[in-house]
């Protein structure tokens, strides 16, 4: 069983980030992390491997810096990790992306003379919540899509993942290989071992470039090849604060509040 | 569809102006956010000249075909099939691919329901078009719609277009437009979509409801939340007094979930659900961007926290500095008070 | 019977207090019931017959002067997160909140060093300097204390192993003394040899010196990289016995907390999270060193770690865990951080000891300790910081009489504290002795340091009026 776990770094999600004074997101002091739902995608797979036998590659775009988050993939169960890195696809939209990931995807296949059976992404990213990239990049690959997948399994060509709803779950079969988006399951993502941090360390990541993609269509990617173009970023205006009650005691604020909320009907 | 230049795009929008609205339904009737994009849908259609259509793909679904017909729709295209009964992301996608090849629409609007959040980028893929999700506001300008949509959790705003490409495909978030209340009557025109196994890859073997609670937070008038100020579990049942006394729903914060105290269906928030109810009342919630990007559609918001700068009262029109365990008891009490003396 | 008589807070005082801070001065069932405890209600309870909430120092000189005037007794206030009565108004009179001083000022880039109101809380101003690129290294537990309060008690914490507890921090402060004179100590330098040290005198005092008003803090910019271990081990014994190896392969933790099994099992219940493994290679896990370094790069970090993992592998560590995310290191330190919480969520008859022994007699200490509860009915629970023998030990009863457990509790702490000072520590690594521990103390330290301490205080607060009955003097 081969598996491809596409991620992406973006800025950790439990620092709020605001705009610089030229209007642009104010990263600085915020350090770029792995997204969280591919690190449970990274999780489900590594569980998936281990139940059973093969390979799990990483495979990034990004920058340079993306480098640190591809080395702590190799560290919680990854095998083999890949940087695509061009300043080219800069600004590209979910489609620029799903296209250079397939791509990329089909490159790694090439090179190694190995298929891959099963390809994760994270449900969405925390930075812009699309929730694109998965079902654009089945769509691209011809193969079928399991979105908000909460478990899995393996079989001979077969997988069946069940899909979190809103009111439950579905149990769904496609033949792989498929890709499958991940939601946060009833785990959590491991703690790498000293050891396979120290190993991590060590283990080699590739690189790929515009070039080394033969079926790349470079116009589809960067800004130029967006569909989506953004005019403008800016923060939503501060709705204005009501009346704030401080009463000395939490019964005289209760009695204070009840009587405004019946004055404003609201009940 | 091909990609265009921004001249042949201009060009184009005489020929696309139509807007089709894909409406989701639940229970054989359209979901609340299936009918608010009919307002926004009006809006483009007003500049383009076009007609806004209504799609319903189902079975036994002419009710709310009328229905959505009776909100702002100026055709319902109603597709019947029982295989369609049940959502199913490639039937659906190839119905949905079948009726724009057809109806060249220049925009096509999708609810940001979970299956909604599926079929946009799928078809948009299909199609070869641009896609855009949570969208929070639309607005034409210069012959351009101009959508608004979150980035990190909501601290940023983003107006994005997509000039390059047609149909136009949008997630649009619910309770973010308002349903329109005066609406023509439009006409209903059943469709056949034949069911092809054409790119039909997944086999749906069950689809379980584990949450026996119909929890409809979307729709709800009123909801009563709480996060990790409510200490525990056991507090955290004041929260659901409330709700109950009010007639409202639970809702809970990310946290509050991650520890137990709730299932995740009444998660409000980001990730959870974004909701507009008439008042939401947030008991030991200090407010993450996370949180408040979903209530702040809401008329009236009360907010309870023992932390004063907590950010919550930023956008509350009533903030109690308090222990929320505290206070909820003694509100239970004169809320059900008042109310018997109604 | 006491040789000072206090006045009591007539209808004309609270006037006065109203003039000098007007709208901010409470009194009768207008005060919350959290200004009679703080969070260790073992102590009593005892309720001010005023609250008044000062902004400015001015304000709060007045408050004094008055106070002074009418030998009233005030009882200064941070956020109340206090754990010995520190800041209960045991002999009535006001007490003076300084919540509401709760501005950050401004920094000083150059200096590296921040003016604050003392009411600022821990968390805020540790979120302010980090967007600032900077770190204010003392770490307490509790978050949500006010930085003035970390100073009157020399709160440490968990970097205290690396960068020193909050005395290393105060550059500069403004008392307001009880008679109300107002006085600057301590200069924006580095350095001083002008005089008796009274900023330093000032830090840990308890509030039984003066009112502090106004401080200026060191900071260090923000170290570039920082990774957590999570260390399990078979026993405690074998945990702690690894503790002296750090230091003597020259590696500095900015953070060595040591934790029980099942006080970590406790936690992690009460927030519904699985972080710490329970079992790892067919060995059951029974406690566990969380250790934290930091470092100028990635590289000298994951260096420094490969070493200290080597160390305690050696030692009999059965792995070690790499907290190397923003998100592994958080799920790894709320455990730590809401233990205290989780103990008192379960827990009806609460009592602690806050005592710090010499590193190296830490297991010897705990096991001590532990061997106690065989004869008390009520449970023990301990964690703490291993790599400065700073220990909190708990006792817990859920179904005992009060009376009962009071009983037993004083004759553990009893033993406790005499097997500390037996080992050459003392009684309070950063709680303090407020008056929940000021037999202990005098017991501890004996009575040629106690004279001389009520003679300080008695220079500083001739008629004893602030917060009296606290740390050495007794009425």
């Amino acid at each position: 069983m081969e598996i491809l776990v596409c991620v992406k770094q973006v800025p950790d999600d439990s620092v709020e980030v605001h705009l610089t004074a030229e209007g642009k997101p104010d990263l600085a002091n915020i350090t770029p992390v792995v997204n969280a739902f591919d690190t449970y995608a990274l999780e489900m797979a590594a569980r998936l491997k281990e139940a059973g036998e093969g390979e799990i590659t990483v495979l990034c775009i990004g920058g340079e810096e993306a480098r640190n988050s591809l080395k702590n993939c190799l560290a919680v169960g990854a095998d083999h990790a890949y940087l695509v890195r061009d300043d080219r696809f800069d600004g590209s939209d979910s489609r620029g992306i799903s296209h250079i990931l397939m791509c990329a995807a089909k490159k790694i296949e090439e090179d190694t003379g190995k298929k891959f059976d099963l390809i994760f992404c994270g449900k969405e990213a925390t930075d812009a919540a699309l929730g694109q990239v998965g079902a654009e990049l089945s769509e691209l690959l011809g193969t079928g899509v399991i979105t908000n997948v909460i478990g899995v399994e393996f079989e001979e060509g077969q997988v069946c993942a069940k899909q979190e709803t809103e009111e439950g779950y579905r149990l769904i079969e496609t033949a792989s290989p498929c890709v499958l988006t991940v939601t946060k399951p009833d785990y959590d993502p491991r703690y790498p071992t000293i050891k396979n941090k120290m190993a991590a360390r060590k283990k080699p990541i590739g690189t790929i470039k515009a070039e080394d993609l033969s079926m790349l269509e470079l116009e589809k990617t960067g800004e130029d090849g967006a569909f989506v173009k953004t005019l403008k970023l800016y923060e939503p205006p501060k709705k204005e604060a009501g009346i704030k009650i401080q009463e000395e005691t939490a019964q005289d604020s209760a009695f204070k509040a009840v009587a405004m909320m019946a004055d404003a009907k609201v009940f | 569809m091909r990609k265009y230049s921004k001249e042949e795009f201009a060009m184009n929008m005489t020929e696309y102006k139509d807007i089709v609205v894909y409406i989701e339904t639940a229970d054989k009737s359209p979901v609340k956010v299936g009918l608010e994009m009919l307002s926004p849908a009006r809006k483009i259609a007003e500049n383009t000249g076009g007609k806004v259509r209504a799609v319903l793909i189902g079975d036994g679904i002419r009710t709310a075909a009328q229905k959505a017909a009776e909100s702002g729709a100026d055709e319902v295209i109603l597709i019947e099939d029982p295989q369609y009964e049940s959502f199913h992301l490639d039937y659906f996608t190839n119905v949905m691919e079948s009726v724009i090849k057809e109806e060249k629409p220049v925009a096509v609007l999708v609810g940001g329901t979970q299956d909604g959040k599926d079929l946009a980028p799928r078809l948009a893929a299909r199609l070869k078009t641009g896609c855009v999700s949570d969208v929070m506001d639309l607005r034409t300008e210069d012959g351009k719609i101009v959508y608004t949509c979150p980035l990190y959790g909501g601290t940023v705003l983003q107006d994005v277009v997509m000039e390059t490409s047609v149909p136009q495909i949008a997630v649009l978030r619910s309770g973010a437009f308002k349903k329109t209340e005066e609406a023509q009557k439009g006409t209903i025109t059943e469709k056949k979509v034949p069911v092809t196994d054409e790119k039909v890859r997944l086999n749906i073997k069950d689809a379980v409801k584990e949450i026996s609670e119909a929890v409809n937070l979307e729709e709800a008038e009123v909801i009563v939340s709480g996060g990790r100020g409510m200490g525990s579990k056991d507090n955290f049942a004041l929260v659901k007094e409330l709700a109950d006394l009010l007639g409202g729903v639970v809702g809970a914060t990310r946290p509050a979930i991650e520890d137990g105290w709730i299932s995740r269906v009444h998660q409000v928030g980001q990730s959870g659900k974004i909701v507009a109810p008439k008042l939401y009342i947030a008991c030991g919630i200090s407010g993450a961007t996370q949180h408040v990007s979903g209530i702040m559609n809401s008329d009236y918001i009360v907010a309870i926290n023992k932390d004063e700068d907590a950010p919550i009262f930023e956008v509350a029109n009533i903030g109690i500095v308090g222990n929320a365990v505290n206070v909820l008891p003694v509100m239970i009490e004169e809320i059900r008070k008042k109310k018997e003396a109604e | 019977m006491s040789e000072y008589e206090y006045g009591r807070v007539t209808q004309e005082i609270i006037d006065r207090l109203n003039e000098i801070t007007p709208r901010r001065v409470y009194t009768g069932d207008e005060i919350n019931d959290d200004f009679t405890h703080d969070e260790m209600s073992i102590y009593g309870k005892a309720k001010p017959e005023a609250v008044v909430e000062p902004l400015t120092t001015e304000e709060a000189a007045a408050v004094m002067k008055l106070c002074n005037e009418h030998k009233i007794p005030v009882t200064p206030s941070g956020a109340r997160t206090g754990l010995v009565g520190g800041a209960v108004s045991i002999h009535g009179g006001i007490i003076l909140s300084i919540t509401k001083m709760n501005k950050i000022l401004g920094y000083d880039k150059e200096n590296f060093v921040v003016t604050i109101q003392p009411g600022v809380l821990l968390n805020d101003l540790a979120e302010d300097a980090e967007k600032q690129g900077l770190l204010y290294p003392p770490d307490p537990g509790e978050k949500f204390a006010t930085v003035g309060g970390n100073v009157a008690t020399n709160a440490g914490g968990m970097r205290a192993v690396k960068y020193g507890t909050t005395r290393d921090y105060v550059r500069a402060m403004t008392v307001v003394l009880p008679t109300g004179e107002i006085v600057k100590l301590g200069a924006t330098v580095s350095k001083t040899s002008s005089g008796y040290s009274l900023l330093n005198l000032m830090i840990g005092s308890e509030g039984t010196l003066g009112v502090i008003t106004e401080l200026t803090l060191k900071l260090i910019p923000q170290p570039k990289a920082v990774i957590s271990l999570i260390i399990p081990y078979e026993t405690l014994e074998d945990c702690i016995a690894t503790v002296p190896q750090f230091f003597m392969n020259h590696l500095h933790p900015q953070a060595l907390e040591f934790m029980e099994k099942d006080v970590v099992m406790d936690t992690e219940k009460f927030l519904g999270k699985k972080v710490y493994p329970k079992e790892m290679e067919g060995v059951e896990v029974g406690a566990y060193l969380l250790a934290t370094f930091d470092g100028d790069s990635e590289e000298q970090l994951e260096d420094i770690i490969e070493a200290a993992s080597e160390i305690v592998l050696e030692a009999g560590a059965i792995d070690v865990l790499v907290a190397d995310t923003p998100a592994l290191k958080r799920d790894a330190w709320a455990v730590r951080s809401a233990l205290l919480e989780a103990i008192e969520a379960d827990t009806v008859l609460l009592d602690e000891c806050d005592v710090v022994v010499p590193t190296n007699k830490i297991a010897e200490f705990l096991t001590y300790t532990k061997s106690l509860e065989a004869e008390a009915d009520f449970r023990v629970k301990s964690f703490g910081h291993a790599g400065d023998g700073n220990l909190h030990i708990y006792t817990c009863s859920n179904d005992m009489q009060e009376e009962e457990f009071r009983k037993q509790v004083s004759v553990f702490m009893k033993k406790v504290y005499e097997k500390a000072t037996e080992f050459g520590g003392l009684i309070s690594g950063e709680h303090g002795i407020g008056h929940g521990k000021l037999d202990y103390l005098a017991e501890s330290v004996g009575p040629v340091s106690m004279r001389i301490m009520e003679g300080v205080k008695t220079v500083f607060d001739p008629n004893m009026i602030l917060n009296p009955g606290k740390v050495c003097y007794k009425l």
